[in-house]
């Protein structure tokens, strides 16, 4: 007899239904899945048989054909056990169809029966909801991420038993209860706050600035000095997330399988620190299977790269790209995805191999020669650099500072401010389809950064005795319009400007003669 | 007076027939150029016994005057012209030291040779010390119109071009590669600069390349258009050694700045210090003082008006260096308005900016 069963798959962040064909014969014994299964598809058969003997229904052999459609798309993962293993027992009339079709069921079985966590829920119930599916049944492990999206009814059994039970009208389960965003948002998660960091007053303000406006940051510095600290903090004066962010980036995170099964949500902003023998793949992502990469899982948040140039050159020069969209594409000759990639970059390294360049230590004294030191530095591209928007130094502290200094300014505080800068922000791009300073290109630069005669002649000045570039000039203009936003000016000062040419500008010790 | 033939002869003599400045020295003085010039055959027993079995290099090109002319159309086509021995534009500074160069190939304001000069040498690895000693130096020194003369190397001879220029001040770079070639390549830019706000000069044939052996012997005429040379920072094989040497022995005042006994980069300097005595210098006035030269009266910047916050930041600078975060306290300002100050007040030459946040004067 034939079974049809209503499921789901995803291709990129964008699901598509999948219709699950299950037809029994008498005949020679055998299981076939067709319609693209990929390898996890295909062992499917086991896990199915197995859980349907140990949840105590029969499994006398029987010709079976289980098809996938649409049969053209590779069908990946092991979110099908669930509903072919459904659809054996309705072929097989130990179920009744009846209300088979009411839902779309995903979710992978263990051996014994149970219905274990599978990736990519939230994104899947979202473009179902989209196409007109209301109701779902899906693994226990992933209610918490079912649980945030309204106008949908979802079950979430404990094993196939429980599953079969239900639709058969023999026990009720209750649908997952709703919650709300705003109730697990509030709360804050994070371990460090910028009152812990002592000193450091300049980078404070950098941070401060780069957080306000999205602009990127290089940190400059001995080792030891502080940076990573600093750049760990940086999600705690970061804007809360608003629900749209927060289920952009769950999205990506539920894909990608790294959703905290507990909270179903992110609602901290992410914070990534890919390692420096990151790989192209696992940054900017791809691969055979089009997986989504490090920039992507930062989206809304920060990705963070330690020790910039011990990074891969070849692997840094592929970020400009995203720095500058927000967003991936990641092409294949079977298909092409776009993830979206709007992260902000925050950098560090030392001034040198030796890491003691300029350290005004008498006993870290820097060993390294002009070439080491040049090749150092080359390793990070001129275009890289221009991107970055605001350089800062970060110097060791003192030991007396460090033991006895008053805790300064905390997180909360700053990310008053923070927030402050965003609404003006916001307020002003509401007709413009972006959301930050940082993302301003050049129509908007003239419309909103308009200088006095003053700072007209600043600018001029710096540019003759800095040699700046015409995109450092556009990338200081939208700096200082975020200095001003910060403290609720609608001008530009040209104590503004002087600040953000301040950051833009580097320190003596590394332009190498 | 230029004499045209005389200035053709002693150019056929170092580019055509490849003669350096001391053979050529040693033959012009015995036989006028002008005749060697124009009938080679004639003095060539002369000739070998003056300059041995290089004489025979006169040989090569004496019937053809071509390739002198179009030695001066390429020289004029890429903005360089020469001077020789005699001609009025020759420095006096350069006759007077032992081989003087015969010719002098530049690019530029060829009167700077005649003005103040004060050659300014080191490593090509300088540490930030001895960067900023370089920077403090020359910008203090080229307000006194002094001409800064250096070899267009990389580390402390680009600072001391570099910072001439940016302080409106005049700079000579002595090459020792030809005129049209640009040694290390890096400084390309820099070169270009110079040639159009400065000189620059060299005494060997279009087209030589760097040469080794071409570096030292050039450092003679560094010291030699100076009326002194300062060795800001150099190691102990540092080639800066060899133009302190030639000062001394050119009777030119050396001055040297101190570095600390424990770097490898200033060993050199500090070696030399230690056997000359007399020669340290611990700040610009020294250097004005002992070559005669004076402050001029009125400073641009005591015209500018300074408020009460920037007089206080300038009174701390003028101690030491100070962090920044040491003079947020010193002024009491908030670190946004503190850093437009600072950097308002670097732009108008007031402070510099240091490595690791910290500022001086």
């Amino acid at each position: 007899m034939l079974a049809s069963i209503k499921s789901y798959a995803l291709d990129g962040l964008n699901g598509y239904p999948v219709d699950i064909e299950v037809d029994t014969q008498k005949g020679v014994a055998s299981f076939e899945i067709v319609g693209l299964p990929s390898t996890a598809v295909k062992e499917a058969r086991n896990r199915v048989r197995a859980a349907i003997r140990n949840s105590y229904f029969d499994f006398t052999p029987k010709r079976t054909t289980v098809n996938l459609a649409p049969a053209d798309m590779k069908k990946e993962g092991s979110a099908f056990d669930f509903p072919i293993a459904v659809g054996f027992l309705a072929g097989t009339e130990q179920i009744s169809a009846e209300r088979l079709n009411e839902f779309v069921m995903l979710g992978e079985l263990s051996l014994d029966g149970s219905l274990r966590r599978i990736s990519g829920v939230m994104p899947i119930l979202i473009s179902a909801l989209q196409k007109g599916y209301k109701k779902f049944i899906i693994p226990e492990g992933n209610a918490a991420e079912a649980s945030y999206i309204r106008g949908i009814e979802v079950y979430a059994p404990r094993n196939l038993a429980d599953a079969c039970a239900f639709l058969g009208g023999l026990k009720e389960i209750a649908p997952v209860k709703h919650r709300l965003y705003s109730s697990v948002a509030a709360v804050n998660k994070y371990d460090v706050d910028l009152k812990y960091v002592k000193g450091q007053t300049l980078a404070k303000r950098a941070l401060e600035i780069a957080v306000s406006g999205g602009h990127n940051l290089l940190m400059c510095g001995t080792a030891g000095a502080g940076k990573t600290l600093l750049a760990k903090c940086i999600p705690t004066i970061m804007p809360d997330m608003t629900f749209e962010e927060a289920i952009e980036t769950t999205k990506i995170h539920s894909v990608a399988g790294i959703l905290d099964p507990e909270e179903g949500m992110v609602t901290v902003r992410p914070f990534r620190s890919p390692h420096h023998t990151a790989s192209l793949m696992s940054l900017i992502g791809g691969g055979s299977k089009s997986v989504c990469g490090e920039v992507s899982l930062a989206h809304n948040g920060v990705l963070f790269l330690d020790e910039m140039p011990e990074y891969n050159k070849k692997t840094l020069e592929t970020l400009r790209q995203p720095i500058e969209d927000g967003v991936v594409t990641v092409t294949r000759v079977a298909r092409s995805i776009e993830y979206p990639a709007r992260f902000m970059l925050v950098a560090s390294m030392n001034p040198c191999p030796c890491g003691n360049y300029g350290s005004r230590d008498k006993n870290k004294q820097c060993t390294c020669t002009y070439a080491e030191r040049k090749r150092y530095a080359g390793k990070i591209s001129g275009p890289l650099l221009d991107r970055i928007d605001l350089y800062v130094t970060v110097d060791g502290v003192e030991y007396d500072e460090l033991r006895s200094a008053p805790a300064g300014e905390s997180s909360a505080d700053v990310k008053a401010r923070v927030e402050r800068a965003r609404a003006i922000q916001r307020e002003r791009f509401s007709e413009e389809k972006i959301h930050v300073n940082a993302e301003m290109n050049n129509r908007l630069i003239e419309k909103y950064c308009k200088l006095d005669v003053a700072s007209e002649k600043l600018l001029e000045q710096a540019f003759r005795r800095y040699s700046l570039s015409a995109r450092s000039v556009t990338r200081i203009l939208k700096v200082a319009r975020t200095v001003a936003d910060i403290d609720g000016r609608e001008n530009i000062t040209v104590n503004d400007l002087a600040e953000a040419i301040r950051f833009k500008t580097r320190e003596p010790g590394n332009e190498i003669d | 007076m230029r004499s045209t033939d005389r200035r053709a002869a002693v150019l056929w003599l170092n580019a055509v027939a490849g003669l350096g400045s001391a053979k050529i020295n040693k033959l012009t003085a015995e036989i006028p150029p002008e005749e060697l010039y124009a009938c080679p055959e004639k003095y060539f027993g002369k000739a070998k016994e003056l300059i041995g079995e290089a004489a025979a290099k006169l040989r090569f090109g004496k019937s053809d005057p071509k390739p002198v002319e179009d030695i001066m159309r390429t020289l004029e086509a890429s903005g360089a012209d020469y001077i020789v021995r005699g001609d009025a534009e020759y420095p006096a500074s350069l006759e007077n030291i032992f081989n003087p160069p015969a010719i002098i190939y530049y690019k530029g304001d060829v009167s700077l040779l005649k003005s103040r000069c004060l050659g300014v040498v080191g490593t090509r690895e300088p540490s930030m010390y001895g960067r900023q000693c370089t920077e403090k130096f020359v910008s203090a020194l080229v307000k006194l119109k002094l001409t800064i003369v250096s070899g267009l190397a990389r580390g402390v001879d680009a600072v001391a071009h570099r910072t001439a220029l940016m302080n409106d001040g005049k700079t000579v770079a002595v090459v020792a590669t030809g005129i049209d070639v640009v040694f290390p390549a890096s400084n390309a830019v820099l070169c270009d600069d110079i040639s159009r706000n400065g000189l620059v000069v060299t005494e060997y044939a279009p087209g030589t390349p760097a040469l080794a052996y071409n570096f030292p012997e050039r450092n003679r005429i560094i010291s030699g258009l100076s009326a002194g040379v300062l060795v800001t920072e150099a190691g102990l094989k540092s080639g800066s050694l060899i133009t302190a040497d030639c000062a001394v022995k050119q009777g030119k005042e050396l001055f040297i700045i101190p570095s600390a006994v424990n770097s490898p980069r200033g060993a050199g300097g500090n070696r030399l210090l230690k056997s000359l005595q007399g020669a340290m210098v611990l700040s610009p006035d020294d250097v004005a003082e002992a070559l005669g030269v004076c402050a001029a009266p009125d400073e641009p910047a005591s015209a500018m008006q300074l408020d009460f916050t920037e007089e206080r930041i300038l009174d701390a600078l003028s101690f030491s260096e100070v962090s920044f975060d040491d003079l947020l306290s010193i002024t009491g300002l908030g670190v946004s308005d503190l850093n437009a100050l600072l950097v308002r007040m670097e732009l108008n030459g007031l402070i510099r900016k240091l490595e690791n946040n910290y500022y001086g004067v």
